[in-house]
């Protein structure tokens, strides 16, 4: 009774922007994620008050899993950023950087809610229809018979994660791998409706990262006793397998609370063994050459099959099943076993071979399958913490290339994209913002205008945030993309001496183009549209991102800045 | 600019040219000694060295160092150790008057995760009886499933039963009676028999054939210090225990030391060999420094940097050995590139490769030492999140994150 509290009543605070503690809050989340963002980005180290797991990151993946929120503003922010990384896996920092700087910038304005909203919403739909559009000027068509683009892409996300701290020539590897991995998974037959298959990572730590590798099939670990003990059969053709996911361990499941009545003479257990006993010599009897179980075998069902060389591996777990009933089935919609019963023999699968695979100091059984789409990355690097990191990096650029098949389209990265669109954005509002108003009689041009800059500078100083050393951020004024020049340089006026290419990597200094500083205020121009299809070809590297994630990261951005500025109470409950 | 120096300076390895068996052993025994050289048993450095060298010669090509045993007895000279070919554990338990055979000549061994006591093979279970024969027939059930198992393990014909959960006396005594030894030895002595005598542990009594039974040669008792030792012989398994006697506890701890060179003994027959006394890292050094000329601009100064921390390591060595650092370091730069190093015996430094004094090339990790202290660099901010207590409240919003700048 000590332990009970009276009820508090709940606190309602109005308008939470306009609270100096919120806006605190908003700045300090901001700097977090802006510090994290890009190739030269820092890292942040979490952890818990009381002890425990240390996590060292700058991907918005797991630094907001591993952050503890109250505040509800911040609650929503996070939610949202959460919920676009687990559709897209990609630009989650992209996303809670803009969201925070449109909410920032527009609270400098004074116009109502109401209205900016409205303006978000239009101007959302403008971005979105030019990148979309044939004339976007920073949008790529990646051609897959050629792995150039796709390349460029993985590359993009690797060198985008400081953390994993790979060399120039690890990131080769990897993006390499990484496209591998991914071709693996695409099934060979492209008819009709076509799912692709899953790639298993294995971890290796301790290990050079060159020592990365895919293999096709699944990768089981294995004691090496045992593995010495289980020496594969030779056998020409494919091994007839039976996949168990119930336990063949002979425990007698618990019977709760009820009673168990047992004759006289009868051992539950010799029975129950018995079972299994049966079940091993009609799989003996069946032709079964492996026998895999999820869960434990029983040593003398072990020791049967054994001596009628069929291969028994169990303790295989959870993890594994999905895949291997894919990579075993004979037919759609074969389940594993999952009874002790008589087994039908449609219940069979079929792999092509088995062999035993050695990496490091790890052992496995290599199941290869007839034909499939199941693969396993063996990801190597030096500790848990670079691994960690890589691990998310690679699942977060198969994601990406599954996405650019679906919408085989790229964006300019190294924050091209978004000063292009910023120019693109200023330009529209000023020569037609008739076009972007439309039939909607309830804003003026003057506002449009101002939450218009509002806008392009959140975007600008999304891009900025990629500079962490103090250098300058420059704008070209034709294309208008984003060129940085290191921190301390001599003021020129020849800008073409002290750059070299731009963020994205498409264009070079030698190019007669004029520059001028990203903050300062400038006449908008219009930015060229239409990229030059040998512009693309003749650079060697390109940065660049994808269109689905940017642009899903994008509408979730400016919809929650939207919902958070709609904010006028804020609701909590104490106890 | 530091993962561009760990790079291509990752490996310096000296290739030994190939030696004779002979030659190879005293070139291990080097090893094992320049080992033990900084440890409590420096003094025995040469008796334990060639017993070193002698057992990890002998293991099998996996070289598997889990089957090499330690074990530590009270009373005696550390340098009376002797080394067991096979498993030895200390004698737990054996009934007075019970005189077992102090030798075993090619026993079966029988290697068991049952329990055999006297209680109910379930927890939680309830059973309702009506009269008394009943409960008489469920005591002597229990005795008959003891009695039973303990029969199929006669009948196996197993001479000696090692049990990894405890036994009760019954089945102690049982056995005795039988003359079968039994025992209970600790879990790393259990795993390395089971390894050596090509048993399997079983988990129940139920099927104890030939095939799960295990085998030595000898399996015996003797005395070593104020113990008793139970060993078994497995000339064929390659398999060995060191039993350390000494009378004090600093010394028997010093297991580490000879698990140490057993490992760098381990480690040089599978690769290949470099210079010790931090002969690397100044030639690491004097490569760098020699790099760092090639380097306009400032990323100079940060290759000199890397370059002298990697001479901190020579330093250290000296300090800790009482000698004059600066002294020694400035005789290591004038000899930069001739593959010298601290020589600890003559306060000096010396060519070490001519000398033995060699240490694994696997052991020098530098790059990893590099590429971590990036990771380090890189962090810039350490979020603590708040304690999950129920009468903390979190102070506003600002407080939560507490950002504190390297």
């Amino acid at each position: 009774m000590s332990r009970l509290e009276a009820k508090k009543p709940s606190l309602c605070n109005s308008e939470p922007l306009t609270s100096e503690g919120v806006r605190a809050t908003l700045s300090v989340w901001r700097g977090i994620v802006s510090s994290c963002y890009g190739p030269s980005g820092r890292l942040k180290q979490l952890h818990n008050g009381l002890g425990g797991y240390v996590c060292t990151t700058s991907q918005s993946a797991a630094l907001l899993r591993n952050l503890s929120v109250t505040h509800p503003i911040i609650k929503i922010l996070v939610t949202s950023v959460q919920n676009h990384v687990s559709c897209f896996s990609d630009c989650g920092l992209f996303t809670a950087i803009l969201c925070c700087n449109l909410i920032e910038n527009v609270q400098k304005i004074v116009l109502t809610p109401t209205t900016v909203i409205k303006l978000n919403k239009h101007l959302l739909r403008l971005c979105t229809n030019y990148l979309n559009s044939e004339a976007c000027g920073c949008r790529i068509p990646v051609d897959f018979h050629s792995a150039r683009i796709p390349l460029c892409l993985v590359r993009s996300v690797l060198t985008s994660k400081p953390a994993s701290m790979l060399t120039k020539e690890e990131v080769d590897h990897i993006s390499a791998l990484i496209l591998r991995t991914f071709l693996l998974t695409i099934p060979e037959n492209a008819e009709g409706h076509i799912i692709l298959g899953k790639s298993i990572i294995v971890p290796l730590k301790g290990q050079r990262v060159t020592d990365s590798t895919v293999l096709p099939g699944i990768l089981i670990e294995m004691p090496e006793v045992q593995l010495m003990k289980l020496l594969p059969i030779k056998k020409s053709g494919a091994l007839k397998v039976a996949l168990f996911c119930t336990t063949l361990s002979g425990d007698l499941s618990d019977t709760g609370k009820g009673t168990v009545v047992v004759p006289c003479g009868v051992s539950l257990e010799s029975a129950v063994l018995d079972q299994l006993l049966n079940l091993g010599r009609q799989l003996v009897s069946d032709h079964v050459d492996l026998v895999l179980c999820q869960k434990v075998m029983h040593p003398s069902l072990k020791q049967l099959l054994s001596a009628h060389q069929v291969i028994a591996i169990d303790r295989i777990g959870v993890t594994l099943m999905e895949p291997l009933s894919k990579v075993t089935v004979q037919k759609i919609g074969t389940q594993p076993i999952g009874s002790l019963g008589s087994i039908s023999t449609s219940s069979y699968g079929s792999v092509k071979n088995l062999r035993t695979a050695k990496f490091g100091s790890k052992h496995f059984f290599h199941l290869i399958p007839n034909e499939g789409t199941i693969c396993s990355l063996l990801l190597c690097n030096r500790n848990d913490t670079a691994w960690d990191e890589l691990k998310l990096t690679c699942q977060t650029a198969l994601h990406v290339l599954q996405l650019t098949v679906k919408e085989p389209w790229v964006l300019l990265g190294g924050g091209c994209t978004e000063t292009h669109l910023a120019a693109y954005i200023r330009h529209k509002t000023c020569n037609e913002p008739e076009s972007i108003l439309k039939d909607d009689a309830g804003c003026t041009q003057t506002e449009l205008h101002l939450v218009a800059e509002a806008f392009c500078r959140a975007l600008e100083s999304l891009a900025v945030s990629l500079e962490h050393d103090g250098g300058e951020i420059l704008t070209d004024m034709k294309y208008g993309h984003f060129w940085s020049v290191q921190a301390h340089s001599p003021s020129a006026v020849n800008w073409s001496d002290l750059l070299s290419r731009c963020g994205c990597g498409l264009y070079n200094s030698q190019e007669e183009l004029s520059w001028s500083f990203l903050r300062s205020t400038r006449h908008p121009f219009a930015p060229q549209t239409c990229l030059p299809r040998e512009a693309v070809g003749s650079s060697s590297t390109l940065t660049v991102d994808c269109l689905t994630a940017k642009l899903g990261g994008l509408q979730v951005a400016v919809e929650t800045a939207n919902l958070i500025l709609d904010l006028s109470y804020v609701i909590e409950d104490k106890n | 600019m530091w993962r561009k120096i760990c790079t291509p300076r990752s490996s310096f390895e000296l290739s030994a040219q190939p030696l004779s068996w002979l030659e190879q052993r005293k070139l291990l025994e080097k090893c094992a000694a320049t080992a033990l050289s900084s440890k409590l048993i420096s003094q025995q450095k040469a008796f334990f060295a060639k017993m070193v060298v002698d057992v990890v010669m002998t293991l099998d090509d996996l070289l598997q160092l889990k089957m090499i045993g330690i074990q530590k007895v009270q009373d005696g000279a550390l340098g009376d150790s002797p080394l067991v070919t096979g498993i030895a554990f200390k004698k737990t338990f054996s009934y007075a008057g019970f005189e077992m055979p102090k030798k075993y000549y090619n026993p079966m061994i029988a290697l068991l995760n049952v329990e055999l006591e006297l209680k109910a093979e379930k927890d939680g279970t309830g059973i309702r009886v009506h009269t008394v024969e009943d409960y008489q027939a469920n005591v002597d059930a229990e005795w008959n499933m003891l009695y039973d198992k303990l029969e199929r393990i006669y009948r196996s014909e197993a001479k000696v039963v090692l049990f990894k959960l405890p036994i009760g006396d019954v089945a102690t005594q049982y056995f005795a009676d039988r003359d079968m030894f039994c025992a209970g030895p600790p879990e790393e002595d259990l795993k390395r028999t089971t390894m050596a005598c090509r048993g399997s542990l079983q988990t129940s009594v139920s099927v104890l054939s030939a095939d799960v039974l295990g085998c030595c040669q000898m399996f015996g008792e003797t005395q070593i210090g104020g113990e008793r030792y139970n060993f078994t012989g497995f000339p064929k398994a390659k398999t060995y225990t060191f039993i350390l006697p000494s009378s004090a506890q600093q010394f028997m701890e010093e297991e580490r030391s000879l698990h140490d060179a057993i490992a760098i003994v381990r480690r040089t027959i599978k690769d290949s060999g470099v210079a010790g006394g931090r002969a690397i890292e100044m030639e690491l050094s004097k490569s760098l420094w020699d790099y760092s000329r090639t380097i306009p601009g400032k990323q100079q100064l940060f290759i000199v940097a890397y370059a002298k921390t990697l001479e901190i390591i020579p330093r250290q060595l000296c300090d800790n050995a009482g000698f004059d650092a600066t002294n020694n370091l400035n005789k290591l730069w004038a000899r930069w590139g001739e593959r010298y190093g601290v020589d600890i015996n003559n306060e000096d430094i010396d060519d070490n490769f001519e000398d033995f004094v060699w240490e694994p090339a696997t052991g020098r990790q530098c790059p990893d030492g590099g590429l971590e202290a990036c990771l380090i660099v890189y962090i810039d901010e350490t979020i603590k999140n708040p304690h999950s207590t129920v009468d903390t409240t979190p102070a506003g919003g600002g407080a939560e994150f507490m950002a504190t700048p390297f």
